[in-house]
């Protein structure tokens, strides 16, 4: 392996010298490299940066106690004054402040929101505000550079513009999240980005990409129930627009359908002929205790000291898990699982068990 | 997009991907034929942008096959008191047989199965095979996985601070990296264990690749601090911007012997330096324990460590980071200056340096004070010193070829050793001079030891002198008009023969002339003891007690001529923090044993050290707890010191028949070394 790597690396120091060769060429042949070049940075993003911070307001409201603060962010999204933001308490206030890029101080009126993705429609009175157009065919992928603008900490007061942030799309994934201890209502996709977002007063900030569309809106500080660490993510702006305009029409967006439609009976470890062993803390693995003759799981060659890891292709952690999978199958169909024995993964399918009048085995 | 621009902006690195990709040729060709017209073609910065994120795109796509994810079942939920992650993890692959290298902080729950996914969705059952416990890694095996792609390691002498670094991981699916941009910020951190990187990580990518621009993998990441050392050190800085990678060099360079299974730990040579401090400078040996590999490769406190391994150590700072990095195992070349000169001593790394024990070799010092030499007063049965052959009388002159003037340099000579080695003595038997090598034990650890003899009996013929000291029952304390203890001195006392002292702590003022007391003291005459009876002032001991009693001991040793190796406190239950603080505390110093009844001693943190000998024993009695003083019993042992029990039938304290008996054998053999 070593030698392979070695291997690669003078192919790599060959073709290196190849192209320090061409790059001579190329400065010969073109003006020397100077510092006019840092002028390169007549970066088009840089200029435009100012335009964003201007389409962004801060928003002050209830809170201020206990640790909860009493600001967020919110992205214009209409000359005539319509504002996007996270649903929080902070909204919570007769007397809603935004304050404009330029200092001007607007009273905010709630105008409808939606709890599943926890974001608010705000509108104020004014005309002629810079504005982002939320659209949702403003798709953005791994990878690519986007600029993050929100008033973390509450830092910007007044006139001064919120901050902004560069950072790259580090993900796109189903959002995995829990606010305290309860999973939180959103399950759909979400921008993970490789910078800190989840501060204080971040919420309802922009995520632009390079050519100034608005990619997402940066969601409220969340726990991931997989990695236990805050996310820094953003909702994508085909979610945010949809969710936006169901509230500008007045519209009642349908609840999600349930992530999977439980069967009416589906299937049970004891159905299926499997004693596992007792479950006597949270993460007690599945390890199959008994085997009952003559049943579905016997038939199929599962043994004692076998260890469940998959129901279908879900993973399964633990004992509960594995009952709740389990449940998630139709018990009148063949269910799939996937056990350990001695270091090797053996895939059984299971026959529904035997229903009669007796029911169980 | 021009090679102008990658040139200038991005740099060698893509430009090399960049000319692969094209094909070499091709890009020349392009290169010259275009070449004139971009003199004044400025590239914009959305040019480098669109370069660099494809550059990145492309890093992950070459390394994305070595990526696999890794998930757990079962496990615990806590750890350390925290919520621990069960989420998927990341691993790279290092071999095509199956290995996987990951974070060991995906595993602190313990997990009761591993699984590994492989990009393409094949899932396989993955075995713990060996960890690093130096730098926070875990080995997994998985078997039957064909079309393994290991990752091709960075060379870690390309590698810049400032160049991009790229951490990659799959902690949602199997099929999708997660990635976080940034640079390579620091190398060689933890004497050179890590590389540092800027780029975001959290849990998410623990276990996973640092990639640079080209697709190479600088390392595995893993959450490290530079304060602690638990399980999940350093997870509390993720996403701090101050990230740790493994390069993957180094994980190449050890697989070898990790792969045959063995758990890797950090290197120790067992010695201690001049300073803590890693500026100080120049760094000098300032202990070098018996025992240890620093000692067996024959180097000694003094030695200046002017390199390891060839690399100049001018400063303390330097030596500590050179072994750092070494795991336990290898060994080391430590060049040292040594009176003017050079040495170079081969150092075995060892994974853990047992605290300091002194071996017994069984012999009570004789009570006379020789011009030179120790003479044996006494051999222990079935001790080192009766398989060598030494009687009693024989009067040992040296120890290794060093000449012995008195007990303390015995005491010295034989601390040099741990148990198992052994020991050239040089004796004088009955006018003729020999050499018995004596092959050192352990100190016993259970009941005490029988001399073979009473070592300490008065001798018959010893007639009192005419000038000493007062002797009989005395009051005494630690100043005039302050005599709150009672003092015995033997009748017999002669100030040329020695005294020991033994101060009993009372829970409460004793029946002074009762039996038991008396019992003591004809005990002491035959031990030839001093004994200082003292009990607290008020209704418990306070600190107060403890410099006071310090102070009255001074007092008696000049004027008693007390042997400092058989100076012992007791102490019945209230007073065991009291003797444990006589033998452990910051002032403790002058006592040899140290023991308690029904009550467990304090257990310090510092470990026994070579030169202070201590013999504690502890004498559980029925209602105290035993648990907590066979605890305490472990724990000092662990600690190196001597620990000795015996346990009483009855509640009783020091007034106790059964435990005056016990005390009494201990003392008669307290002295022994």
């Amino acid at each position: 392996m070593i030698q392979h790597a070695f291997g690669c690396r003078r192919r790599r120091r060959w073709l290196a010298l190849l192209a320090a060769l061409c790059v001579a060429v190329l400065c010969a042949a073109t003006r020397p490299v100077s510092a006019a070049d840092d002028t390169v940075a007549a970066n088009s993003v840089v200029d435009r940066v100012a335009q964003w911070q201007a389409r962004i307001v801060k928003i002050r409201g209830a809170g201020g106690l206990a640790g909860l603060e009493a600001y967020q962010t919110g992205v214009v999204i209409s000359a005539e004054g319509h504002i996007v933001t996270a649903l929080s308490y902070v909204l919570e206030a007769d007397d809603l402040s935004i304050v404009a890029d330029d200092g001007r101080r607007l009273h905010g009126e709630l105008i409808g929101a939606d709890p599943q993705l926890e974001i608010a429609v705000l509108k104020v009175e004014a005309d002629a505000l810079p504005a982002f157009e939320l659209s949702s065919s403003a798709n953005v992928e791994p990878g690519a550079e986007i600029w993050v603008l929100s008033n973390a900490f509450g830092v910007a007061t007044g006139a001064e513009s919120v901050g902004a942030q560069r950072a790259a799309v580090a993900g796109i994934t189903r959002l995995r999240a829990r606010r305290g201890a309860f999973p939180t209502a959103y399950e759909g996709p979400v921008l993970l980005l490789d910078t800190v977002t989840s501060n204080p007063g971040a919420a309802g900030g922009a995520v632009v990409d390079r050519q100034g569309r608005l990619v997402g809106l940066v969601g409220k500080e969340l726990r991931s129930s997989l990695t236990n660490v805050w996310l820094n993510y953003a909702l994508p702006a085909r979610e945010v627009a949809e969710a936006v305009d169901a509230i500008r029409a007045g519209r009642r967006r349908a609840a999600p359908s349930a992530q999977q439609s439980l069967p009416s009976r589906g299937h049970a470890t004891a159905a299926l002929g499997l004693t596992l062993v007792p479950s006597v803390v949270p993460l007690t693995p599945p390890y199959i205790d008994a085997v009952a003759p003559g049943s579905p799981a016997a038939a199929a060659g599962l043994m004692p000291d076998d260890l469940i890891v998959l129901v279908e292709s879900e993973l399964v952690q633990s004992c509960a898990a594995l009952e709740t999978e389990l449940a998630r199958v139709d018990a009148g169909a063949p269910v799939q699982l996937t056990v350990r024995r001695v270091d090797q993964l053996l895939t059984v399918t299971l026959a529904p068990p035997p229903t009669g009048p007796g029911g169980a085995p | 997009m021009t090679l102008h621009a990658v040139n200038s902006r991005i740099g060698r690195e893509y430009v090399v991907r960049r000319l692969r990709a094209v094909g070499v040729a091709l890009g020349i060709a392009a290169a010259l034929v275009a070449g004139r017209g971009w003199a004044n073609d400025q590239p914009t910065a959305d040019d480098v942008t669109a370069l660099r994120t494809q550059a990145v795109a492309e890093a992950l796509a070459s390394a994305a096959p070595s990526i696999v994810q890794i998930e757990t079942v079962g496990g615990d939920e806590r750890v350390e008191g925290q919520r621990v992650a069960v989420g998927p993890t990341t691993g790279v692959v290092v071999r095509q047989d199956g290995l996987i290298v990951t974070s060991a902080f995906n595993f602190v729950h313990n997990p009761s199965a591993i699984l590994v996914t492989l990009p393409d969705g094949r899932r396989f059952a993955a075995r713990r095979l060996a960890s690093d416990r130096s730098r926070m890694l875990a080995l997994l095996k998985i078997e039957g996985a064909e079309g393994l792609s290991p990752a091709t390691a960075a060379s870690l002498a390309d590698v810049r601070v400032g160049q991009t670094a790229v951490a990659a991981g799959r902690p949602f699916e199997p099929d999708q990296l997660v990635q976080s941009q940034g640079i390579v910020s620091a190398l060689g951190r933890f004497g050179g264990k890590a590389l540092q990187t800027d780029a975001r990580v959290s849990p998410h990518h623990y276990g996973g690749a640092l990639l640079d621009l080209s697709g190479r993998t600088l390392g595995v990441i893993v959450p490290l601090s530079p304060t602690d050392n638990g399980a999940m050190a350093g997870a509390d800085w993720y996403d701090s911007g101050i990230g740790f990678a493994i390069p993957l060099e180094h994980v190449y360079a050890v697989l070898p012997r990790w792969a045959e299974g063995h758990d890797l730990l950090p290197g120790l040579a067992g010695f201690r330096l001049n300073s803590n401090d890693p500026l100080a400078g120049p760094p000098t040996l300032s202990e070098v324990r018996p025992g240890t590999p620093a000692r067996r490769a024959q180097l000694r406190a003094g030695d200046e460590v002017l390199a390891i391994d060839g690399q100049p150590t001018t400063r303390v700072g330097l030596v500590q980071a050179a072994l750092a990095r070494r795991y336990a195992g290898e060994t080391v070349s430590l060049t040292v200056r040594r009176d003017g000169a050079e040495r170079t001593a081969a150092v075995d790394l060892v994974d853990a340096i047992p605290a300091y024990r002194h071996p017994l070799l069984g012999v009570l010092p004789g009570a006379e004070a020789l011009p030179t030499g120790v003479a044996v007063g006494g051999v222990l049965n079935a001790s080192a010193a009766q398989t060598a052959g030494l009687q009693t009388g024989d009067v040992i002159l040296a120890v290794d070829g060093q000449p012995i003037s008195d007990r303390a340099a015995l005491e010295a000579a034989l601390a040099e050793h741990v148990a198992g080695e052994d020991c050239l003595l040089g004796i004088r038997r009955a006018g003729q001079s020999l050499e018995i090598r004596a092959v050192l034990d352990e100190a016993p650890a259970e009941g005490s030891v029988l001399a073979s003899e009473a070592a300490h009996a008065v001798a018959a013929d010893e007639k009192p002198a005419a000038a000493r000291p007062p002797v009989g029952r005395l009051r005494t304390g630690p100043e005039e008009g302050a005599e709150r203890y009672e003092l015995f001195v033997p009748e017999s006392f002669s100030p040329g023969a020695g005294l020991g002292l033994v101060t009993l702590l009372f829970d409460k003022q004793p029946d002074l002339d009762g039996a038991p007391l008396e019992a003591w003291r004809q005990a002491c005459r035959e031990q030839r003891l001093a004994l200082l009876a003292a009990w607290p002032a008020e209704e418990k001991w306070s600190p107060d007690d403890l410099t006071s009693l310090q102070t009255t001991w001074r007092a008696l040793q000049e004027r008693y001529k007390i042997i400092p190796a058989r100076m012992a406190v007791c102490a019945e239950p209230q007073g065991a923090r009291l003797a444990s603080l006589l033998a452990f505390g910051p002032t403790a110093g002058g006592v040899r044993g140290v023991a308690t009844v029904g009550a467990a001693l304090s257990v310090p943190r510092r470990e026994n050290e070579p030169q202070t000998r201590l013999w504690l024993h502890q004498l559980p009695t029925p209602t105290a707890k035993g648990k907590s003083l066979s605890d305490a019993a472990a724990a000092l042992e662990q600690r190196g010191y001597w620990v000795t029990t015996t346990a009483l039938e009855s509640d009783e304290g020091l007034l106790g028949d059964a435990a005056r008996a016990a005390l009494v054998r201990w003392l008669a053999v307290l002295d022994r070394l």
